[in-house]
């Protein structure tokens, strides 16, 4: 009786969760990187009270939903910094009166990190090929470091040299993320059904053992 | 058979899912294995270069695109490939599937090493699976649980997946350890000390940094000669035997190397932590973070870390563990019957872990740059002691099932870690 439970147990785990696997992978949505930039990047002051910097640039992709900026604590942890994804017709010139379509505000507190920080939105669906410009101001002390990729940096509406250390991600579904592997792969190794079908199999696997653990007195050849 | 399954499928979705070039010193260590293959000869560090098809493959696969540059020359035919420091053994293991791949584009070659790379995957969790049924013997859960926590540790994934020799390195150290915990449990055979002999010499001609072995089997050995001194001289037989093999394994390469005047290297140092002493270093918060962070995800070329709020929360799990580990044993004293694992092992892991831990520290004063995958010989020990610490201190019939619990969380955070942060993150 323990035998047959075991197995039909472990089994139906096994399917439960290369079920379980599909489902997810169909259904997922992933924030793909676009563009990074790290070197020639510039340090910028602190962005106090009424302070403001701007980057633009280009999205490549639909989907835009995701700006990391290289921002990091100041001299104080208080206060606020506020995001703003502004839609702009001009990479090198950036209107105070913009149209802003995005804004996140994150507490100084949060930027304990020496990585960059996720300024993560609602996905702007046309965004392929448009210019956009993020502007980030403040009320607490909070220093950006470095430089920008496809356009212009402005720190208080004045245009300076370099860009910020930042990247732009869009969002996608499984199909989008998968197609990142298909270059340089030989033979079927970069192929989608490939890497779903390995991912279903170790899935498969990790249910199995998953009951195994659970129900261990199940399994006497295990205890034996 | 379904633990190394699933570790064949993890193995393989992290190799299809680096792009080339994307593993830390991929292109070197290629570069070692182009060279055995076109010199017929071992390297010596002054003399060995990168080869243009490497360079080329760069440019091509986009790699300046992970510093976010359209197009950079990182290395040239000048450069000296740095991996021609290293022992032999494991670029000889790969050559096989990089002669098979030859006619192939250097992308295909380097596919080809990875996925004949993914059975030295394979054998580390067979190896840990045997090493957990020594360490565990009365736990069955935990004799899965442990190797399935390697599987799923997203950096071990990620590097044993590459072109490395760390690889080798992991799974000699680990197969050290089944040695020695197996001579600690009286078994004082000519058999195990030649195959510890054999493990120590071919860790040796892996990877210079296996030295460590040496000084942890003595005290090994050295604390069993005190304890059981009626098999004194059985254990010193042991240390003869395993040293002469270990050294008529790979006495030859590093005699070369003394043997042969070069002209000194410069390296240059990466001062992270600015200029401190040992323990300084070692009692410093940022450096135990990195060196904690890198350990459990860092990819690509350290340049894609996890969520710092997710690698704070496992340092603080790293340290939780600790103590917990400290009070399974305490209750443990009170309640023999119920011990998952026995304080002398408990005491070796430790000891393994500290001792990674303290050559990490070196590395970094004297080199600079350690990282957590310093750590990778002692990633057995690390996940025994984890999760020791996690579920000791509970009732013995609550165990099995919250070890699942804590095995299906780490599984879900490895997913993550590949298919969230990883892929959509690499450039």
């Amino acid at each position: 009786m323990k035998l047959r439970l075991s197995r039909s147990g472990s089994a139906i785990a096994a399917v439960g969760m290369s079920l379980l696997a599909l489902v997810w992978l169909s259904n997922a949505s992933y924030q793909i990187i676009d563009f990074l930039r790290v070197d020639d990047t510039v340090h910028l002051p602190a962005l106090e009270d009424g302070h403001q910097v701007v980057q633009s640039f280009i999205a490549p992709e639909d989907g835009l939903s995701r700006v990391d900026i290289m921002i990091v604590q100041g001299g104080s942890s208080g206060g606020q910094v506020k995001f703003e994804l502004l839609s702009v017709s001009d990479l090198s010139l950036v209107p105070d009166d913009a149209t802003t379509i995005r804004e996140v505000h994150e507490d100084v507190s949060s930027l304990e990190s020496t990585d960059p920080h996720r300024f993560e939105f609602e996905p702007v669906p046309d965004s392929a090929g448009r210019a956009y410009a993020v502007r980030l101001s403040g009320n607490g002390e909070t220093r950006s470091g470095s430089d920008s990729l496809l356009g212009d940096l402005f720190l208080d509406g004045r245009p300076i040299a370099g860009d910020l250390r930042f990247a732009v991600f869009h969002t996608t579904g499984i199909g989008g993320l998968l197609a990142r592997i298909a270059p340089f792969r030989p033979l079927w190794l970069g192929s989608s059904s490939f890497f779903i079908g390995l991912f279903t199999v170790g899935a498969a696997c990790c249910g199995f053992l998953l009951w195994m653990i659970a129900f261990e007195k199940q399994f006497p050849n295990l205890r034996g | 058979m379904a633990l190394l399954l699933l570790a064949a499928v993890k193995g393989l979705l992290w190799t299809v899912a680096i792009p080339p070039w994307r593993a830390p010193d991929e292109p070197q260590h290629f570069g070692y294995i182009q060279f055995l293959s076109r010199e017929h000869s071992l390297p010596w560090i002054e003399s060995t270069h990168m080869y243009q098809d490497v360079i080329s493959s760069m440019a091509d696969t986009k790699f300046g695109a992970i510093r976010g540059q359209e197009t950079v020359q990182v290395l040239t035919t000048a450069d000296i490939n740095p991996a021609a420091n290293h022992p032999p053994l494991y670029y000889l293991l790969m050559l096989p599937a990089y002669r098979l791949a030859r006619s192939g584009s250097v992308e295909t070659q380097v596919y080809a090493v990875r996925v004949w790379g993914t059975g030295i995957f394979l054998l580390l969790i067979l190896a840990s699976w045997q090493l957990a049924r020594l360490s565990f013997p009365r736990s069955h859960y935990l004799q899965i649980a442990v190797p399935l926590m390697m599987i799923f540790h997203p950096q071990l994934g990620f590097i044993c997946a590459s072109i490395n020799n760390d690889s080798l390195l992991i799974l000699l150290f680990t197969v050290l350890l089944l040695e020695l915990v197996r001579l600690a449990k009286s078994d004082f055979s000519r058999r195990r000390a030649v195959l510890m002999g054999a493990v120590i010499g071919l860790g040796m001609l892996t990877k210079s940094s296996f030295v460590v072995a040496y000084p942890l089997t003595l005290l090994v050995l050295a604390v069993l000669i005190i304890r059981r001194r009626s098999d004194r001289s059985r254990i010193i037989r042991v240390t003869a035997i395993a040293l002469g093999i270990s050294v008529l394994i790979c006495g030859w390469y590093y005699l070369r190397g003394l043997l042969h005047t070069s002209p000194p290297i410069t390296v240059e140092k990466v001062e992270r932590y600015g200029q401190v002493g040992l323990p300084s270093l070692l009692f410093s918060s940022r450096f135990t973070a990195d060196l904690i962070d890198s350990f459990i995800g860092n990819f690509s070329w350290l340049i894609i870390p996890l969520l710092d709020s997710v690698t704070a929360w496992f340092r603080h799990l790293v340290w939780l563990t600790g103590l917990g580990v400290a009070v399974s044993l305490g209750l443990d004293y009170f309640r023999s019957r119920e011990h998952l694992i026995v304080p002398w092992l408990a005491g070796l892991y430790a000891l393994v872990i500290m001792t990674y831990f303290l050559f990490s520290a070196i590395f970094e004063i004297k080199f600079g740059g350690a990282q957590g995958r310093y750590l990778f010989p002692a990633v057995f020990p690390f996940w025994a002691l984890f999760i020791v610490g996690l579920v000791g201190w509970l009732p013995a019939s609550w165990r099995p099932r919250s070890v699942a619990v804590v095995v299906t969380a780490t599984a879900i955070f490895s997913t993550w870690a590949l298919m969230d942060e990883f892929l959509p993150r690499v450039t």
